[in-house]
Protein backbone atom coordinates (compact mmCIF):
# COMPACT_ATOMS: atom_id res chain seq x y z
CA UNK A 1 0.00 0.00 0.00
CA UNK A 2 1.43 3.61 -0.83
CA UNK A 3 1.81 6.05 1.87
CA UNK A 4 -1.15 7.82 1.22
CA UNK A 5 -3.31 5.14 1.18
CA UNK A 6 -2.50 4.04 4.50
CA UNK A 7 -2.92 7.71 5.94
CA UNK A 8 -6.57 7.54 4.46
CA UNK A 9 -6.98 4.30 5.65
CA UNK A 10 -6.12 5.41 9.26
CA UNK A 11 -8.18 8.02 9.01
CA UNK A 12 -11.38 5.79 8.13
CA UNK A 13 -12.32 4.77 11.11
CA UNK A 14 -14.71 2.49 12.44
CA UNK A 15 -14.76 1.04 8.88
CA UNK A 16 -14.50 -2.41 7.85
CA UNK A 17 -11.38 -3.81 6.87
CA UNK A 18 -11.10 -5.71 3.86
CA UNK A 19 -8.58 -5.67 0.30
CA UNK A 20 -4.79 -6.11 0.56
CA UNK A 21 -5.44 -4.11 4.46
CA UNK A 22 -7.02 -7.58 5.57
CA UNK A 23 -4.50 -9.82 4.94
CA UNK A 24 -1.23 -7.88 5.51
CA UNK A 25 -0.73 -7.41 9.60
CA UNK A 26 2.48 -5.32 8.87
CA UNK A 27 -0.17 -2.57 6.81
CA UNK A 28 -2.38 -2.65 10.00
CA UNK A 29 -0.03 -2.33 12.25
CA UNK A 30 1.15 0.74 10.56
CA UNK A 31 -2.42 1.85 10.05
CA UNK A 32 -2.27 1.60 14.13
CA UNK A 33 0.22 3.45 14.40
CA UNK A 34 -1.02 6.23 12.10
CA UNK A 35 -3.99 6.23 13.23
CA UNK A 36 -2.82 7.02 16.81
CA UNK A 37 -0.47 9.71 15.66
CA UNK A 38 -1.63 11.39 12.66
CA UNK A 39 0.82 13.90 12.38
CA UNK A 40 0.92 14.10 8.75
CA UNK A 41 2.16 17.86 7.38
CA UNK A 42 2.51 18.85 11.49
CA UNK A 43 5.91 21.13 12.03
CA UNK A 44 7.95 20.70 14.96
CA UNK A 45 6.48 21.90 18.36
CA UNK A 46 8.78 24.86 19.77
CA UNK A 47 11.33 24.43 22.40
CA UNK A 48 10.84 26.37 25.75
CA UNK A 49 14.48 27.52 25.85
CA UNK A 50 17.00 26.67 28.24
CA UNK A 51 15.94 29.62 30.79
CA UNK A 52 12.43 28.96 31.11
CA UNK A 53 13.86 25.33 32.12
CA UNK A 54 16.28 25.98 34.34
CA UNK A 55 13.80 28.23 35.96
CA UNK A 56 11.10 25.55 36.36
CA UNK A 57 14.01 22.69 37.66
CA UNK A 58 14.84 25.36 39.92
CA UNK A 59 11.55 24.33 42.11
CA UNK A 60 12.72 21.72 43.46
CA UNK A 61 15.80 22.78 44.53
CA UNK A 62 16.48 22.35 48.56
CA UNK A 63 16.42 25.69 50.29
CA UNK A 64 18.91 26.46 52.65
CA UNK A 65 18.59 26.09 56.24
CA UNK A 66 18.64 29.26 58.09
CA UNK A 67 21.12 29.67 60.80
CA UNK A 68 23.83 28.42 58.86
CA UNK A 69 23.82 30.81 56.64
CA UNK A 70 26.56 33.66 56.24
CA UNK A 71 24.93 36.75 55.10
CA UNK A 72 26.99 39.56 52.46
CA UNK A 73 25.89 42.58 50.60
CA UNK A 74 27.29 42.91 46.96
CA UNK A 75 28.89 46.53 46.27
CA UNK A 76 27.92 48.02 42.44
CA UNK A 77 30.45 48.74 40.77
CA UNK A 78 28.80 49.37 37.47
CA UNK A 79 25.84 51.02 36.07
CA UNK A 80 25.65 52.05 32.08
CA UNK A 81 22.38 54.05 33.05
CA UNK A 82 24.98 56.48 35.02
CA UNK A 83 27.70 56.29 31.94
CA UNK A 84 27.11 58.28 28.73
CA UNK A 85 26.78 55.67 26.16
CA UNK A 86 29.43 56.25 23.06
CA UNK A 87 28.11 58.18 19.95
CA UNK A 88 26.41 56.07 17.68
CA UNK A 89 26.03 52.43 20.29
CA UNK A 90 22.70 51.73 20.93
CA UNK A 91 21.10 48.62 21.77
CA UNK A 92 19.58 46.62 18.68
CA UNK A 93 15.89 46.68 18.67
CA UNK A 94 15.38 47.04 22.80
CA UNK A 95 13.82 50.01 23.74
CA UNK A 96 15.73 49.95 27.09
CA UNK A 97 19.27 48.58 27.91
CA UNK A 98 20.84 48.52 31.14
CA UNK A 99 24.11 46.48 31.90
CA UNK A 100 24.96 46.28 36.18
CA UNK A 101 28.19 44.38 37.74
CA UNK A 102 28.16 43.97 41.54
CA UNK A 103 30.99 42.45 43.13
CA UNK A 104 31.05 40.53 46.71
CA UNK A 105 34.71 39.65 47.31
CA UNK A 106 35.75 37.68 44.90
CA UNK A 107 32.40 36.94 42.78
CA UNK A 108 31.17 39.44 40.36
CA UNK A 109 28.12 39.35 39.25
CA UNK A 110 27.05 40.86 35.52
CA UNK A 111 23.39 41.41 35.04
CA UNK A 112 21.55 43.06 31.71
CA UNK A 113 18.54 44.01 31.27
CA UNK A 114 16.87 44.61 27.77
CA UNK A 115 13.47 45.94 27.38
CA UNK A 116 11.14 44.97 24.17
CA UNK A 117 7.86 45.35 22.66
CA UNK A 118 6.78 42.38 24.81
CA UNK A 119 8.43 42.62 27.92
CA UNK A 120 11.56 42.54 29.47
CA UNK A 121 14.25 39.96 28.99
CA UNK A 122 17.39 39.40 31.84
CA UNK A 123 20.18 38.16 32.00
CA UNK A 124 22.78 37.03 35.32
CA UNK A 125 26.27 35.69 34.87
CA UNK A 126 28.16 35.02 38.37
CA UNK A 127 31.72 34.29 38.14
CA UNK A 128 31.59 31.56 40.70
CA UNK A 129 32.85 28.06 41.22
CA UNK A 130 30.12 25.68 42.52
CA UNK A 131 27.23 26.93 39.83
CA UNK A 132 25.27 23.89 40.61
CA UNK A 133 25.44 24.71 44.43
CA UNK A 134 23.55 28.15 43.62
CA UNK A 135 20.41 29.77 43.41
CA UNK A 136 19.53 33.46 42.10
CA UNK A 137 16.28 35.00 43.71
CA UNK A 138 15.17 38.12 41.69
CA UNK A 139 11.80 39.15 43.58
CA UNK A 140 9.70 35.86 44.22
CA UNK A 141 11.26 34.01 41.12
CA UNK A 142 14.07 31.73 42.14
CA UNK A 143 16.32 30.20 39.37
CA UNK A 144 19.58 27.98 39.05
CA UNK A 145 22.02 28.65 36.96
CA UNK A 146 23.48 26.60 34.09
CA UNK A 147 26.88 25.15 34.04
CA UNK A 148 28.70 28.67 32.51
CA UNK A 149 26.77 30.44 35.77
CA UNK A 150 23.88 32.36 33.17
CA UNK A 151 20.59 32.61 34.26
CA UNK A 152 18.00 34.04 31.91
CA UNK A 153 14.38 35.04 32.52
CA UNK A 154 11.47 37.11 30.86
CA UNK A 155 9.25 39.48 33.28
CA UNK A 156 6.51 42.66 33.09
CA UNK A 157 8.88 44.58 34.87
CA UNK A 158 13.07 44.53 35.83
CA UNK A 159 13.42 43.24 39.50
CA UNK A 160 14.63 45.41 42.63
CA UNK A 161 15.97 43.18 44.78
CA UNK A 162 18.07 39.99 43.96
CA UNK A 163 19.99 37.63 45.88
CA UNK A 164 22.38 34.96 45.21
CA UNK A 165 22.68 31.88 47.44
CA UNK A 166 25.98 29.69 46.96
CA UNK A 167 26.54 27.14 49.55
CA UNK A 168 25.75 28.71 52.87
CA UNK A 169 26.23 32.18 51.50
CA UNK A 170 23.83 34.57 50.57
CA UNK A 171 25.06 37.98 48.39
CA UNK A 172 22.53 40.75 48.72
CA UNK A 173 22.50 43.19 45.74
CA UNK A 174 21.72 46.74 46.47
CA UNK A 175 18.47 47.70 45.91
CA UNK A 176 17.76 48.69 42.17
CA UNK A 177 15.76 51.66 40.93
CA UNK A 178 14.43 51.86 37.76
CA UNK A 179 13.87 55.25 36.89
CA UNK A 180 16.68 56.50 34.24
CA UNK A 181 19.07 59.65 35.62
CA UNK A 182 18.43 62.44 33.53
CA UNK A 183 21.03 63.37 30.51
CA UNK A 184 23.18 66.62 31.71
CA UNK B 1 18.06 9.40 25.41
CA UNK B 2 16.97 7.60 28.46
CA UNK B 3 13.31 5.49 27.95
CA UNK B 4 12.55 5.24 31.53
CA UNK B 5 8.78 5.69 32.11
CA UNK B 6 7.13 8.63 33.18
CA UNK B 7 5.94 6.41 36.43
CA UNK B 8 9.91 5.48 37.13
CA UNK B 9 10.69 9.25 36.79
CA UNK B 10 7.77 10.08 39.15
CA UNK B 11 9.33 7.34 42.21
CA UNK B 12 12.46 9.32 41.35
CA UNK B 13 11.18 12.97 42.02
CA UNK B 14 8.78 11.51 45.29
CA UNK B 15 12.60 10.46 46.79
CA UNK B 16 13.52 14.15 46.22
CA UNK B 17 15.94 13.25 43.52
CA UNK B 18 16.45 16.83 41.86
CA UNK B 19 17.71 15.03 38.51
CA UNK B 20 14.58 13.34 37.76
CA UNK B 21 12.90 16.47 38.23
CA UNK B 22 14.85 18.35 35.84
CA UNK B 23 14.72 14.92 33.64
CA UNK B 24 10.90 15.57 33.65
CA UNK B 25 10.77 18.96 32.69
CA UNK B 26 13.19 18.40 29.69
CA UNK B 27 10.90 15.69 28.76
CA UNK B 28 7.86 17.46 28.37
CA UNK B 29 9.01 21.38 28.16
CA UNK B 30 7.89 21.41 24.50
CA UNK B 31 4.17 20.02 25.36
CA UNK B 32 3.82 22.29 28.43
CA UNK B 33 5.62 25.24 26.30
CA UNK B 34 3.45 24.66 22.81
CA UNK B 35 -0.25 24.67 25.01
CA UNK B 36 1.29 28.12 26.87
CA UNK B 37 2.53 29.73 23.37
CA UNK B 38 -0.63 28.57 21.21
CA UNK B 39 -3.26 30.04 23.80
CA UNK B 40 -2.72 33.60 22.51
CA UNK B 41 -0.27 34.87 25.44
CA UNK B 42 2.36 37.78 25.42
CA UNK B 43 5.55 36.25 25.88
CA UNK B 44 6.24 37.22 29.42
CA UNK B 45 2.82 35.33 30.04
CA UNK B 46 3.98 31.99 28.23
CA UNK B 47 6.67 32.30 30.61
CA UNK B 48 4.11 32.89 34.08
CA UNK B 49 1.90 29.78 32.29
CA UNK B 50 5.05 27.30 31.48
CA UNK B 51 6.13 28.07 35.00
CA UNK B 52 3.12 28.17 37.15
CA UNK B 53 2.39 24.71 35.38
CA UNK B 54 5.86 23.19 36.67
CA UNK B 55 5.20 24.77 39.86
CA UNK B 56 1.79 23.11 40.53
CA UNK B 57 2.90 19.64 39.50
CA UNK B 58 5.43 20.16 42.56
CA UNK B 59 2.88 21.52 44.75
CA UNK B 60 0.45 18.45 43.86
CA UNK B 61 3.30 15.74 43.57
CA UNK B 62 2.48 13.73 46.51
CA UNK B 63 -1.60 13.67 45.53
CA UNK B 64 -0.94 12.99 42.15
CA UNK B 65 -2.96 9.56 41.76
CA UNK B 66 -1.62 7.91 37.97
CA UNK B 67 2.04 9.43 37.07
CA UNK B 68 1.20 7.53 33.83
CA UNK B 69 -1.45 10.02 32.37
CA UNK B 70 1.54 12.95 33.59
CA UNK B 71 1.57 14.24 29.92
CA UNK B 72 -2.58 14.79 30.16
CA UNK B 73 -2.26 16.46 33.54
CA UNK B 74 0.53 18.94 32.16
CA UNK B 75 -1.78 19.70 28.84
CA UNK B 76 -5.17 20.12 31.49
CA UNK B 77 -3.09 22.33 33.67
CA UNK B 78 -1.33 24.00 30.96
CA UNK B 79 -4.19 24.71 29.53
CA UNK B 80 -6.21 26.33 32.75
CA UNK B 81 -3.26 28.61 33.49
CA UNK B 82 -2.94 29.78 30.13
CA UNK B 83 -6.88 30.86 30.35
CA UNK B 84 -6.46 32.13 33.72
CA UNK B 85 -3.44 34.35 32.25
CA UNK B 86 -5.69 35.33 29.33
CA UNK B 87 -8.79 36.67 31.18
CA UNK B 88 -6.05 38.43 33.23
CA UNK B 89 -5.08 39.96 30.14
CA UNK B 90 -7.84 40.78 28.43
CA UNK B 91 -8.97 43.11 31.55
CA UNK B 92 -5.76 45.04 30.97
CA UNK B 93 -5.60 47.88 28.36
CA UNK B 94 -4.49 46.58 25.36
CA UNK B 95 -1.31 47.34 23.99
CA UNK B 96 -1.28 47.52 20.23
CA UNK B 97 2.30 46.25 19.53
CA UNK B 98 1.13 43.46 22.00
CA UNK B 99 -1.38 42.67 19.83
CA UNK B 100 0.52 41.10 17.28
CA UNK B 101 1.06 38.25 19.98
CA UNK B 102 -2.70 37.11 20.07
CA UNK B 103 -4.42 34.09 18.66
CA UNK B 104 -7.94 34.02 18.54
CA UNK B 105 -8.34 32.11 22.04
CA UNK B 106 -7.22 28.90 23.78
CA UNK B 107 -6.93 25.80 21.79
CA UNK B 108 -9.55 23.10 21.42
CA UNK B 109 -9.08 19.77 23.12
CA UNK B 110 -8.39 18.15 20.09
CA UNK B 111 -5.63 19.91 19.18
CA UNK B 112 -4.40 19.46 22.66
CA UNK B 113 -4.46 15.83 22.26
CA UNK B 114 -2.84 15.77 19.02
CA UNK B 115 0.02 17.85 20.61
CA UNK B 116 0.48 15.52 23.52
CA UNK B 117 -0.10 12.78 20.53
CA UNK B 118 3.15 14.23 19.02
CA UNK B 119 5.24 15.07 21.97
CA UNK B 120 5.20 11.16 23.12
CA UNK B 121 5.39 10.19 19.59
CA UNK B 122 8.69 12.45 19.41
CA UNK B 123 9.77 10.93 22.54
CA UNK B 124 9.82 7.29 21.34
CA UNK B 125 11.38 8.54 17.98
CA UNK B 126 14.22 10.10 19.98
CA UNK B 127 14.66 6.59 22.11
CA UNK B 128 15.42 4.66 18.32
CA UNK B 129 18.55 4.87 16.37
CA UNK B 130 18.92 7.88 14.19
CA UNK B 131 18.37 6.22 10.49
CA UNK B 132 14.97 4.58 12.15
CA UNK B 133 14.37 8.23 14.02
CA UNK B 134 14.61 9.61 10.33
CA UNK B 135 12.64 7.58 8.43
CA UNK B 136 10.22 7.24 10.64
CA UNK B 137 10.14 11.16 11.43
CA UNK B 138 9.50 11.14 7.73
CA UNK B 139 6.67 8.38 7.26
CA UNK B 140 4.85 10.45 10.44
CA UNK B 141 5.29 14.44 9.60
CA UNK B 142 6.07 14.76 5.62
CA UNK B 143 3.25 16.51 4.03
CA UNK B 144 0.56 13.55 2.65
CA UNK B 145 1.72 14.27 -1.01
CA UNK B 146 4.88 12.83 -0.02
CA UNK B 147 5.54 9.51 -1.01
CA UNK B 148 7.74 6.49 -0.11
CA UNK B 149 9.51 6.91 -3.35
CA UNK B 150 9.81 10.71 -1.87
CA UNK B 151 10.91 9.67 1.25
CA UNK B 152 13.21 6.70 0.34
CA UNK B 153 15.00 9.42 -2.70
CA UNK B 154 15.66 11.89 0.90
CA UNK B 155 17.80 9.19 2.21
CA UNK B 156 19.33 7.56 -0.71
CA UNK B 157 17.46 4.59 -0.04
CA UNK B 158 16.04 2.87 -3.01
CA UNK B 159 12.52 2.67 -2.98
CA UNK B 160 12.19 -1.07 -3.30
CA UNK B 161 14.68 -1.30 -0.01
CA UNK B 162 12.24 1.24 2.46
CA UNK B 163 9.59 -1.28 2.98
CA UNK B 164 11.44 -3.75 4.85
CA UNK B 165 14.04 -0.91 6.50
CA UNK B 166 10.17 0.59 7.69
CA UNK B 167 8.55 -2.55 9.39
CA UNK B 168 11.75 -3.17 11.13
CA UNK B 169 11.96 0.72 12.41
CA UNK B 170 8.18 0.42 12.90
CA UNK B 171 8.46 -2.88 15.41
CA UNK B 172 11.85 -0.86 17.09
CA UNK B 173 9.19 2.45 17.56
CA UNK B 174 6.18 -0.07 18.96
CA UNK B 175 8.47 -1.12 21.70
CA UNK B 176 9.83 2.30 22.44
CA UNK B 177 6.24 3.28 23.02
CA UNK B 178 5.10 0.53 24.75
CA UNK B 179 8.58 0.68 26.61
CA UNK B 180 7.71 4.53 27.65
CA UNK B 181 4.00 3.39 28.69
CA UNK B 182 2.72 5.43 25.95
CA UNK B 183 0.64 2.58 23.89
CA UNK B 184 -0.51 -1.02 25.47
CA UNK B 185 0.77 -3.85 23.68
CA UNK B 186 -2.55 -5.34 22.71
CA UNK B 187 -3.69 -2.42 21.74
CA UNK B 188 -1.39 -2.37 18.41
CA UNK B 189 -2.01 -6.03 18.29
CA UNK B 190 -5.94 -5.30 17.91
CA UNK B 191 -7.28 -4.54 14.45
CA UNK B 192 -6.62 -1.07 14.00
CA UNK B 193 -9.86 0.47 12.35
Amino acid sequence: MSRKELLMAARRKGEKISGHLAECQECREAVSLLAMFDMAGRLPLPNAGEGMIQRAASIAMVKPKLGRVKEFLAELIFDSWTVPHPIGVRGEGALEHRRIRFQSESTIIDFRAEQKQTGWNFIAQFGIESVSNSILIAEKLKLNPDKHGICQWVGKKPPRNMMLLVGDKIIKLPELTWKKPRKK
Amino acid sequence: MTSRTDQELWVDILAGNNKGWEELIRRYQSLVYAVCMRAGLSMPDVADCFQQTWVLLYKNRKSLKDPSRLSAWLVTTAKREAMRLRKLADKEPEDTEEMIWKAPGPLPDEELEKIECQVQLELALGAIDERCRKILHAFFFATEEKSYEDIARSFGIPANSLGPIRRRCLEKLKRALIDMGYIEERKIDEEPL
